[in-house]
């Protein structure tokens, strides 16, 4: 099934902006932050189809799927 | 403030009169805290209270605008109110070196998020709620900052923070700071004027290297 990624701030760095990707029915929420070498520590929202999710969430076909990181600085 | 000094903001006369009036609580006079309430006494804000614990080190040259080698190790409460008060010397400035406490909010109208700890941030939206006082979000991170606003029908800080990890001290870049700051102020005017904000219902994030910015809308839980 075809997912579209997006990643914001340092995340994108070495990775990328947005993405369509190939993933195998059933692939979770957790196990792309996974793929991508992404520490779910640092990860602080996941928003699926515009809507909040968490690393348990199953991705369907054709979802967008954005992972944004803990910004903490001031 | 003598009208020929916001003259040129080109409000309304009832605009800059409610700006005036109003008092704005900055916690944190680092990076965030420091510009936004050098804009916010520029645009004509009557009464800031400052609040900051901590006194300035050399780390803090590259992006705190009050931070020169003259002013480290110097409180940082007390020298951001002392070049406020010269910007503009009819402002009413206060200022606690202390952390943030229920007293850090006494009359104000809103409060601005200049904190440098995910902690410390859930505890002052938490404290902010239970005042009813908008909370106005800033971070920033490197070339990254986001900035959104934190009321009890939208706790944006909920959704941006859902775990108390800080991990490490934070890199940032001052151009970040200085454009997250005066987004931070932007809506803070606005709020005193009353005036409707997408942020009120969501944040903005800021990719600054990328020249990339996104309005995400926070989903009603």
């Amino acid at each position: 099934m075809q997912v579209q990624l997006k990643l914001f701030a340092f995340f994108r760095e070495g990775r990328f902006i947005k993405e369509d990707r190939e993933l195998t029915e059933g692939t979770s929420a957790g196990e792309v932050v996974d793929s991508l070498d992404i520490d779910r520590e640092e990860v602080g929202v996941l928003m699926l189809n515009s809507r909040h999710c968490d690393f348990d969430t199953i991705l369907q076909e054709g979802d967008t799927y954005a992972i944004f990181p803990v910004i903490g600085g001031g | 403030m003598v009208d020929e000094h916001t003259i040129r903001n080109g409000l309304a006369p009832a605009e800059q009169k409610a700006l005036q009036q109003a008092t704005v609580s900055i916690i944190g006079c680092g990076g965030l805290g420091g510009r936004c309430a050098e804009l916010l006494t520029r645009l004509g804000v009557g009464s800031l209270i400052l609040t900051d614990p901590d006194i300035f080190t050399s780390s803090n040259l590259n992006r705190q605008i009050f931070c020169t080698p003259e002013t480290v190790g110097r409180e940082k409460a007390a020298v951001v109110a002392g070049e406020l008060q010269k910007i503009n010397p009819e402002a009413t400035i206060s200022f606690h070196v202390q952390l943030f406490s229920e007293v850090s909010l006494e009359g104000a109208d809103l409060v601005i998020d200049g904190l440098d700890s995910v902690k410390d941030r859930q505890q002052l939206a938490k404290i902010c709620r239970a005042c009813s006082i908008p909370l106005i979000h800033g971070a920033v991170k490197q070339w990254y900052g986001q900035t959104g606003i934190d009321h009890g029908t939208s706790p944006l800080l909920d959704t941006l923070y859902p775990n108390t990890e800080t991990g490490s001290v934070p890199t940032v870049l001052p151009m970040t700071v200085a454009l997250i700051a005066a987004i931070q102020a932007a809506e803070a005017c606005k709020c005193i004027l009353q005036k409707k904000s997408p942020l009120q219902n969501g944040w903005l994030q800021c990719d600054l290297l990328n020249c990339d910015y996104e309005y995400i809308l926070q989903e009603k839980s």
